[in-house]
């Protein structure tokens, strides 16, 4: 079988690759994800505009923009993104945890890096050690919460903005005053690093994500009360298994640590406590207004709701996005 | 007078509260600001416990469902993000960024020694270290695989290896595009899917690694779907891949699987195991254009069937380390990249590799293959899979290790096994200890990773309090 691939010797870089097919095949299909397909011409377009888009961030020739992503659209636009530009692209391991991602941020000395909404945490965490890192760009809805009767408590806040100097002020106050909590209610060496870990040792035992929306800040934290099994929660993600030890980061928990469990009432306390130090004000226990829990019980119906097997290829990316440009 | 917070206190909520609850809170929080209501929200704390397992997942998540139902788990997808919605402080919106940016772009000139891409790769020791891909590595590697891969232009690609390695990079992003075919992107690998995937999209060529075959026959057996019509060409890289498994997959599928070998530092593929005559155990044949040599210490090319150091040279080796002169030194020399791997070549040609080099034990001034070891307690019948490493004595020897997953089912001793090896094995090569694991570690693309059970292996995704 020969078949004539004879262009290609015209193209020496990847930048002019999609150009190439772009005009002389711009209408027959590059990329297929989920139910959805992009053609050459699409695909080009795509290209262009993550390519504008990094060119306006400041990232020009030469830079280092690493891709921390599975293979989506997004990889695709952002590695050809950078070709077209000059600049260099770094895509590295998604699995990739703590020192490890830090390591390669810094080696490269990485300008922008593009990653999962829920990889965030784990960039925000390594942010001061990262100078050179300006931009971090999300995508994806990929973020997975494990609630577990036996091991998890979830501490979450609404607080308005003001309450604090800037979102690091935030970050530091909110993990200063949940380690005080842990410490007061017995549990030895934990501390706050950055930007959402509490650890004991080099392990975790809480971790926490602020967002934001206008001029309030959501919080939302997790912390093992008790060992986390993960089993069950992969079955249903089907995870195999020798990746299993890798999706999670080195985890502690309370009783772990403290050798025993503590009460909710205890720890409940614990966090009151400090709260009510860190901030000056009292906290009085109350329930959800009329109106709120309107609100609550329109977004149960949302998330519980999910219709049919796949949800997620109902919200595919191309659709967001086609969405987006038709506004 | 002290400000009053509120306090929500949920002992018995699920995880569909975990996301409302504070969702409906803000919610209010910033209706309230625009609509003057008399009282507005104060600052609320919510603790809540779970009375059910559940999993909270972004809208792009995929679940089994049937699973998650068995093993009693709540699920709950997120909405998907709206204008509203909260999103991480401080980070881009990769959408709003295209959405805002032009879709007219003129590309940079670039020479083909331009930096194309930086793959961090794991040594056997150390931190990973950036490989230098150029422009040229990349264009390179599509045409040295023209030949021993073949397609057409109607072809549809399907790549389950991850663009962050070499190979799915590659020959999984970039040969679809540089040879205008279509791909299909997989980013959540689950075997029951992806066959239903392949028959839906027409797919035709496959990339993965050798244990995602076994998944897919694996699927398929249980599943008894047959044939899949479109599929004629499977690529496997990354580790080797048993000729058994070729023909079981051939068999169920109707569709070749080529084995291609590579390193990060070759930029994927130099070497091909030729479907026409496939040798087992073998890399094969060099790629056009491809120089593979074995070569003693002395840097001396060695005769057929002598064991020493493959070299590779070729237009897809890469300009070395970043940042690292003198690593790059020591592994990139006249054009020729030193693989660390030990092999030979047959009279045929075809190229064999036995070892790693840094993985080989020296013990009492032996050269000692972990890898003949692991051959033998592979075949045991109670042995799913092992692995051998050295470990540095106090008084500075050696010392061999075994690590064995038992076959579900078949309970063994660490006396049945060492007795194995015993009897099979001179008594210089038979492990000290063996151990037992429930799996053994492996890399994203089923690499085993022999370092991190040496005994001086530390974590590095452990964040230490002192480099803070």
């Amino acid at each position: 079988m020969s078949i004539a691939y004879t262009e290609k010797t015209e193209v020496q870089d990847l930048g002019k690759l999609i150009e190439k097919w772009a005009s002389c095949k711009g209408s027959e299909p590059a990329l297929i994800h989920e139910d959805r397909s992009m053609t050459f011409s699409e695909l080009d377009k795509s290209v262009n505009r993550v390519a504008n888009g990094l060119k306006k961030l400041g990232i020009t020739q030469g830079d280092r923009v690493a891709i921390m992503l599975p293979n989506i659209p997004e990889f695709v636009f952002s590695f050809y993104g950078c070709q077209k530009l000059g600049a260099i692209a770094v895509p590295f391991n998604t699995m990739y945890k703590g020192k490890e991602i830090s390591h390669i941020l810094k080696d490269c000395g990485a300008k922008a890096v593009v990653c999962l909404t829920n990889f965030v945490s784990l960039i925000n965490e390594i942010r001061s050690d990262l100078p050179e890192l300006q931009h971090i760009i999300t995508t994806g809805e990929r973020t997975l919460t494990f609630a577990d009767p036996e091991s998890t408590l979830f501490i979450q806040a609404v607080l308005s903005k003001s309450l604090f100097i800037d979102l690091d002020d935030a970050y530091h106050a909110i993990g200063e005053t949940i380690s005080e909590a842990l410490v007061s209610a017995g549990v030895k060496g934990v501390w706050y690093r950055h930007r959402g870990s509490l650890r004991i040792g080099g392990k975790k035992v809480a971790g926490f994500l602020i967002s934001e929306a206008e001029d309030i800040y959501v919080i939302n934290m997790i912390c093992f009360i008790s060992q986390f099994t993960p089993t069950d929660f992969f079955a249903a993600l089907w995870v195999p298994p020798e990746v299993k030890d890798k999706i999670m980061e080195p985890l502690t928990s309370i009783e772990e640590e403290l050798g025993e469990k503590l009460s909710d009432e205890t720890l409940r306390n614990a966090v009151v406590q400090s709260l009510q130090k860190r901030f000056s004000v009292t906290l009085e226990e109350g329930a959800m207004t009329r109106e709120e829990k309107f609100g609550y019980q329109k977004q149960r119906s949302l998330v519980f709701k999910g219709t049919g097997k796949d949800t997620p290829e109902k919200n595919s990316f191309f659709k967001r996005i086609g969405e987006m440009f038709k506004k | 007078m002290t400000a009053q917070w509120r306090l929500i206190y949920n002992p018995e909520g699920d995880v569909a509260d975990v996301l409302a609850m504070p969702s409906a809170v803000a919610e209010g929080k910033i209706a309230g600001r625009y609509i003057m209501a008399a009282k507005a929200t104060p600052e609320t704390v919510i603790i809540q416990r779970m009375k059910r397992k559940g999993i909270l997942a972004g809208a792009e998540v995929s679940i089994d469902r049937e699973e998650a139902e068995k093993k009693e788990i709540d699920i709950a997808v997120m909405p998907k993000a709206g204008r509203a919605s909260t999103r991480p402080a401080e980070t881009i919106s990769f959408q709003e960024m295209m959405v805002k940016s032009s879709d007219q772009f003129e590309s940079v000139d670039r020479d083909e020694d331009d930096l194309a891409a930086l793959i961090y790769t794991s040594g056997t020791t150390g931190m990973p270290k950036g490989v230098m891909i150029s422009q040229k590595n990349f264009i390179s590697e599509c045409a040295i695989t023209e030949e021993p891969i073949q397609t057409d232009p109607k072809d549809c690609f399907a790549s389950l290896v991850p663009f962050f390695h070499i190979f799915g990079l590659a020959d999984g992003c970039v040969l679809p595009i540089f040879r205008g075919n279509t791909s299909v992107l997989i980013p959540q690998y689950h075997p029951r899917k992806f066959l239903a995937t392949l028959a839906e999209k027409k797919v035709s060529v496959v990339l993965a690694i050798p244990t995602q075959y076994l998944h897919l026959m694996m699927a398929a057996k249980r599943r008894r779907t047959g044939e899949i019509p479109h599929l004629r060409y499977c690529i496997s890289g990354a580790a080797p891949l048993p000729i058994k498994v070729i023909e079981a997959f051939k068999e169920i599928f109707g569709a070749m699987i080529v084995e291609g070998f590579g390193m990060t530092e070759s930029t994927a593929a130099v070497a091909v195991n030729p479907p026409e005559k496939i040798k087992e155990g073998s890399i094969g044949l060099p790629c056009p254009q491809i120089e593979l040599k074995i070569v003693d210490n002395q840097g001396k090319e060695v005769g057929q069937g002598i064991a020493g150091e493959l070299l590779i040279k070729g237009p897809v080796v890469s300009q070395g380390y970043y940042n690292l002169p003198k690593e790059t030194k020591e592994t990139f020399k006249n054009g020729w990249l030193r693989s660390g791997d030990i092999g030979y070549k047959d009279e045929e040609g075809y190229f064999f590799i036995t070892d790693r080099k840094k993985d080989i034990i020296i013990k009492g001034g032996y050269n000692i293959s972990p890898k003949e070891i692991e051959d033998l307690l592979n075949q045991h019948p109670k042995v799913k899979e092992a692995a051998v490493v050295g470990l540095q004595e106090e008084d500075k020897k050696e010392a061999i290790k075994a690590f064995c997953v038992p076959l579900e089912g078949e309970p063994t001793s660490k006396e049945e096994i060492l007795e194995y090896c015993r009897k099979a094995l001179a008594t210089y090569k038979t492990p000290d200890e063996i151990e037992f694991l429930e799996v053994l570690p492996k890399s994203a693309t089923g690499k085993l990773l022999r370092k991190e059970l040496r005994d001086d292996y530390k974590d590095p995704r452990l964040i230490e309090r002192d480099d803070s």
